[in-house]
C-alpha cells in the first residue's frame, strides 16, 4: 500500500513538472532567444572556411537527379535557375523575364517569335562543354515532339545563326507560350542526352544532372538527406553570391521552422507549398527571422457543380454565396494576416487582377429570401428546403483528396454546412471522398461533384489561374462551368497576345464569376516562406514564391 | 462494498465518477455548444476557459462532450472483448482437445497480428463510424485475455471440487457455467477494466490520425486539430494540453480500478 502510494505520489509530481514547465514556456515565439542560432550559424563549416554557403530548406524530397524531370528537390530548385537554366523566368510581378533567352521579338500575328540566345556569353556546361546553338534547337526540338504542355502551339524552330532562332507556332500562341513556358523550360545539354536510348527520364547516369546555371551540383548526401552545389564562379547574369548553396529535406514544415529558428539553415523554399497561414505565428517576432510574409496568388476556393441540381441553378449559388461567414472562413484560413476575397475569385497578385469588384459579405436574410423567392421553401416543415419541384435536397459537399491538407478542407466544409444549414439547406459530407482518393479522382473527372473545395496552388495561379478549376477541357478533367460566355473568355485568356489582352480576358472572366457565382475564393490569404536575416542581406521575396529565386543567386550578400 | 477495498481502488472508482458523471451530464456542465462556431484561436479568458480551436469553438466544451465518445467506445469495447475473450479461454481450457487447438491457434494468429496497424486498416475499410470504430478494435484484442483465462480453466479443472462434478455427471456446460466462471471473476474483472483504457487509448490514437469518426467530439479528435492545425509549433497548449490530460487521467482511473480484482493477501499468523 506505501509503495503504491509513493508511485502515486511520484506520477503525481511528475505530471505537476511537465504541466508547470509546458504553461511556464511562452506561447508566444517572438519572447523567445535566437542564442542557439548565433551558436549554430558560426560554426557552420562553410563559414569557418572562409566560404558564403546558403542553407536551404525544403519538404520536398530528394526523388532523383535528373535534369529531365521536375521531381523532388532537385527539379523543383531548377525552376530558381540554380543548376539548370531557364529560358525564361518571371520577376517579382509575374512578368517575363530574360535569362538563356536574352531577348525576343513576336511578329504581329503571333505566330512567329524571333528569338538571341545567350550562346554568345560564354557560358559553359557544368562538365566543361561549351553551351552552343545546337543545344538550343535540340531542347525546343525535344519539346516539340513530346508535346510539351509549356509551349504549346510550338510547331518548329529555325536557326538563324549562331545566336538567334525562330520559333513558329500555330495559332497565334507565342505570346502565351513565353509565359507558360518561363522559370519552367529549361536549356539542355545535347551532348549528355543525344546519347541516352529510352526514356530521359529514366536515366540516371552522373551527367543526368549536368546543368548551365550559376551552380553546379556537387554533392548527394542521402543519409542527411542533403544536396550541394557549389557556384561555377563569373557567370554571364552576374557574381554568383555564393560560394556554396545546400538543401535540406526536413520531415514536415514543423520540421523546418525549427530548423530556421535555431539556425540551422537560412531560408525555406517549398516550391507552390508555403507555410500554412496558421504557422505565421510560430515565425514572427522571432529574432533574425523574417516570416517572409507575401500575397498569396492562389486561394481556397468553393467550385460549384454545373452537371448537378442545384448548384447548376444561379439562384442557388447566389445564396449560398450570401450564406457563408467570410471573416470566419479569414481567420480560420488564413489567419489574422487573412483578407476576406472579392466576387472575382482570383486573388490581388494575378495579372488581370480587377480590384473593383465587391468584397463578399455575409448575408443570410438575404440568402433565405433568394432561396424563397426561387421556390425553395421547407415544405415538409423539417427545418430543410425542398428543391422547388417539391422533391428532397441534400447537397453533397466534396473536400479535395489531399492528406496534408485534409484537416483544413475538413473545417471548411464544418464551416461551409454549419452556414448552410442556417439557411435551411441540408448537406452531406462526402466521406468517401475524404478518406479514397480513387473515388475522389473519379468525382472530380466524371463531374459529380456538387459543392466541391479545393485549393489554387501559387503554381498553377502563376501559369494559370483559379479558373482552371471551373472550366472543362480536354487538358482539365476539373471544372463544370460550362457557361458559354465563360468558355469563351477563358479562351480569350489562353489565346492573349499581349499582357493587355490577357488583362482584359482576365477582367472579363471575374466579371462573369462575379455574375454567374460559378465558385467562390474562400479566403486571400499570405503566403510565408521564412528566412533569416543574421548571415545574409539583399533577399527579394517574390508573392507566393519566397526569396529562394533567381534573383537571390546574384543579389543577396554576406552580412559583413 | 468499496470501504474495504485499497486507497488505489477508491481512487480509481472516484476518477471515473467524475469522468462518467462529465460524460452523461455533459449538456448541463459544458459552458457552450461544442459545435458553435466563434472567433478562433482565443487564448483562456473568462468566457472560454480553455480557449477556443481553429474554427472558434469552445475547448472546454468540446473536452466534456469528448468524454462521452471515449466512454463509449471504451466501455463497450471493453465489453465485447472480454466476453469473447472469457468464452474462447473458457472453452478451450476446459473442453481441451480439438477445440483447445483449433482455439488457440486462431489465437496466436490474433495475437501475432499487430493490433493498431490492423485496427487502422479496417477502420480505413469500414468507414468510420462509432461501431465499426468499436469492431476494429475488438478484432484483435480478445486474444490476450483468452490466453490468460485458459491458463487458469486449465488449473481449475483439475481440482477435486471439479473432478467430484463430474464425477457426479454434471455436464461440461453446467460445470463451465456454474463452477468454473464464478472462479474467474478476479481474472475477468481485472481484464475488463485494463480493457477500457486500452480501447480508450486505440480510440484516441484513431482519431488523432484523423481515423475517427469526421465531425464527432472526442478527445483524440481535439489532438488532431490541436496538432495538425498547429497549435503545438505555436504553444497552444490550453489546446492539446487538457485531451493528454483527460485521456491519462481515464487510463489511471480504470487501472486503480483494476487493483480491486485482485485477491488480498493472506494474514499471516
Amino acid at each position: 500500500m506505501k509503495q503504491l502510494k509513493n508511485r502515486l505520489a511520484a506520477l503525481l509530481l511528475a505530471g505537476t513538472m511537465v504541466l508547470s514547465l509546458t504553461a511556464c514556456s511562452t506561447a508566444d515565439p517572438s519572447l523567445e532567444s535566437s542564442a542557439p542560432a548565433e551558436e549554430s550559424s558560426s560554426s557552420q563549416a562553410g563559414e569557418t572556411s572562409g566560404e558564403a554557403v546558403l542553407r536551404i530548406g525544403t519538404t520536398a524530397s530528394v526523388d532523383g537527379l535528373n535534369a529531365m524531370t521536375e521531381n523532388g528537390v532537385f527539379g523543383k530548385l531548377n525552376y530558381t535557375g540554380l543548376c539548370a537554366a531557364p529560358f525564361v523566368t518571371t520577376d517579382e510581378a509575374g512578368e517575363v523575364q530574360p535569362y538563356m533567352m536574352t531577348s525576343w521579338e513576336i511578329s504581329e500575328d503571333k505566330n512567329t517569335m524571333t528569338a538571341v540566345f545567350a550562346t554568345d556569353k560564354g557560358v559553359l556546361w557544368h562538365d566543361g562543354e561549351p553551351v552552343t546553338m545546337d543545344d538550343v534547337l535540340f531542347t525546343f526540338q525535344y519539346l516539340i515532339e513530346r508535346k510539351s504542355g509549356y509551349c504549346t502551339g510550338l510547331t518548329a524552330i529555325e536557326q538563324i545563326d549562331d545566336k538567334t532562332a525562330k520559333l513558329i507556332f500555330s495559332d497565334g500562341q507565342a505570346f502565351s507560350a513565353l509565359n507558360s513556358m518561363a522559370n519552367f523550360v529549361k536549356l539542355l545539354p545535347k551532348h549528355v542526352w543525344e546519347k541516352v536510348e529510352g526514356d530521359y527520364k529514366e536515366y540516371q547516369g552522373e551527367d543526368a544532372s549536368v546543368g548551365c546555371g550559376p551552380f553546379r551540383l556537387t554533392g548527394y548526401d542521402q543519409d542527411a538527406q542533403m544536396l550541394t552545389y557549389e557556384s561555377v564562379g563569373e557567370y554571364f547574369m552576374g557574381t554568383p553570391a555564393f560560394d556554396k548553396v545546400t538543401a535540406k529535406t526536413y520531415d514536415s514544415h514543423d520540421a523546418l521552422v525549427m530548423a530556421l529558428r535555431s539556425g540551422e539553415i537560412d531560408a525555406m523554399y517549398d516550391y507552390s507549398n508555403s507555410l500554412n497561414a496558421t504557422m505565421a505565428p510560430s515565425v514572427t517576432g522571432v529574432e533574425n527571422l523574417d516570416p517572409g510574409m507575401s500575397d498569396n496568388p492562389g486561394n481556397y476556393q468553393l467550385v460549384f457543380g454545373f452537371n448537378k441540381t442545384p448548384t447548376d441553378d444561379l439562384a442557388f449559388r447566389r445564396a449560398v454565396r450570401s450564406a457563408l461567414d467570410y471573416e470566419l472562413l479569414r481567420t480560420s484560413i488564413g489567419g489574422e494576416n487573412g483578407q476576406i476575397p472579392g466576387t472575382g475569385v482570383v486573388a490581388p497578385p494575378n495579372k488581370g487582377f480587377d480590384g473593383t469588384l465587391p468584397q463578399l459579405t455575409q448575408n443570410q436574410e438575404e440568402a433565405k429570401a433568394i432561396l424563397e423567392e426561387a421556390g425553395y421553401k421547407d415544405v415538409d416543415g423539417d427545418g430543410y428546403r425542398e428543391l422547388p419541384d417539391g422533391s428532397p435536397m441534400n447537397v453533397l459537399v466534396t473536400p479535395q483528396y489531399n492528406k496534408t491538407r485534409q484537416p483544413l478542407y475538413l473545417r471548411i466544409a464544418e464551416i461551409l454546412m454549419a452556414n448552410l444549414k442556417e439557411i435551411g439547406v441540408r448537406t452531406t459530407l462526402d466521406e468517401e471522398s475524404v478518406r479514397n482518393s480513387d473515388h475522389a479522382t473519379q468525382v472530380r473527372k466524371d463531374g459529380t461533384y456538387e459543392l466541391y473545395i479545393g485549393y489554387t496552388s501559387p503554381g498553377v495561379a502563376m501559369y494559370d489561374t483559379a479558373f482552371m478549376y471551373m472550366v472543362p477541357n480536354d487538358n482539365n478533367p476539373w471544372g463544370t462551368c460550362d457557361l458559354p460566355e465563360f468558355m469563351a473568355a477563358y479562351e480569350e485568356k489562353q489565346q492573349g497576345k499581349t499582357y493587355e489582352e490577357y488583362n482584359a480576358a482576365m477582367k472579363k472572366l471575374q466579371s462573369i464569376a462575379d455574375q454567374q457565382v460559378i465558385g467562390l475564393a474562400l479566403c486571400w490569404d499570405k503566403a510565408y516562406f521564412p528566412y533569416r536575416t543574421d548571415r545574409f542581406e539583399g533577399w527579394e521575396n517574390f508573392p507566393g514564391w519566397g526569396v529562394i529565386n533567381w534573383k537571390t543567386w546574384f543579389n543577396a550578400k554576406p552580412i559583413a | 462494498m468499496l470501504r474495504n477495498q485499497p486507497f488505489a481502488v477508491k481512487l480509481g472508482v472516484g476518477i471515473l465518477a467524475v469522468v462518467l458523471a462529465v460524460g452523461i451530464l455533459a449538456p448541463v456542465l459544458a459552458p457552450h455548444d461544442p459545435y458553435q462556431m466563434g472567433i478562433p484561436y482565443l487564448r483562456p479568458c473568462a468566457d472560454h476557459l480553455l480557449g477556443t480551436n481553429d474554427v472558434g469553438q469552445d475547448i472546454l466544451s468540446e473536452l466534456i462532450y469528448g468524454a462521452r465518445v471515449s466512454l463509449i467506445i471504451g466501455v463497450v469495447s471493453a465489453l465485447v472483448v472480454t466476453i469473447v475473450g472469457t468464452a474462447v479461454g473458457m472453452l478451450a481450457g476446459y473442453l481441451g482437445g480439438w477445440w483447445d487447438r483449433v482455439l488457440m491457434e486462431i489465437t496466436a494468429v490474433a495475437q501475432a497480428i499487430p493490433s493498431l496497424p490492423v485496427t487502422i486498416v479496417l477502420v480505413a475499410f469500414l468507414s468510420a463510424s462509432l461501431w465499426n470504430i468499436i469492431i476494429a478494435i475488438c478484432i484483435t484484442a480478445w486474444s490476450g485475455t483468452a490466453r490468460i483465462i485458459r491458463s487458469r480453466v486449465l488449473q481449475l479443472r483439475e481440482l477435486p471440487f471439479i473432478k467430484i462434478e463430474q464425477t457426479m455427471g454434471a455436464s461440461r456446460w453446467y460445470i463451465m457455467v456454474r463452477h468454473i466462471l464464478p472462479n474467474l471473476w478476479d481474472i475477468v474483472f481485472i481484464r475488463g477494466v485494463l480493457s477500457v483504457g486500452s480501447a480508450m487509448l486505440t480510440e484516441a490514437s484513431l482519431s488523432f490520425l484523423g481515423l475517427g469518426v469526421i465531425g464527432q467530439k472526442s478527445w483524440g479528435g481535439i489532438l488532431h486539430y490541436a496538432f495538425f492545425r498547429n497549435g503545438i509549433i505555436n504553444g497552444y497548449w490550453w489546446w492539446y494540453l487538457p485531451p493528454i490530460f483527460c485521456i491519462s487521467l481515464s487510463v489511471l482511473g480504470f487501472m486503480l480500478l483494476s487493483y480491486g480484482g485482485q485477491r488480498p493477501p493472506e494474514r499471516r499468523n
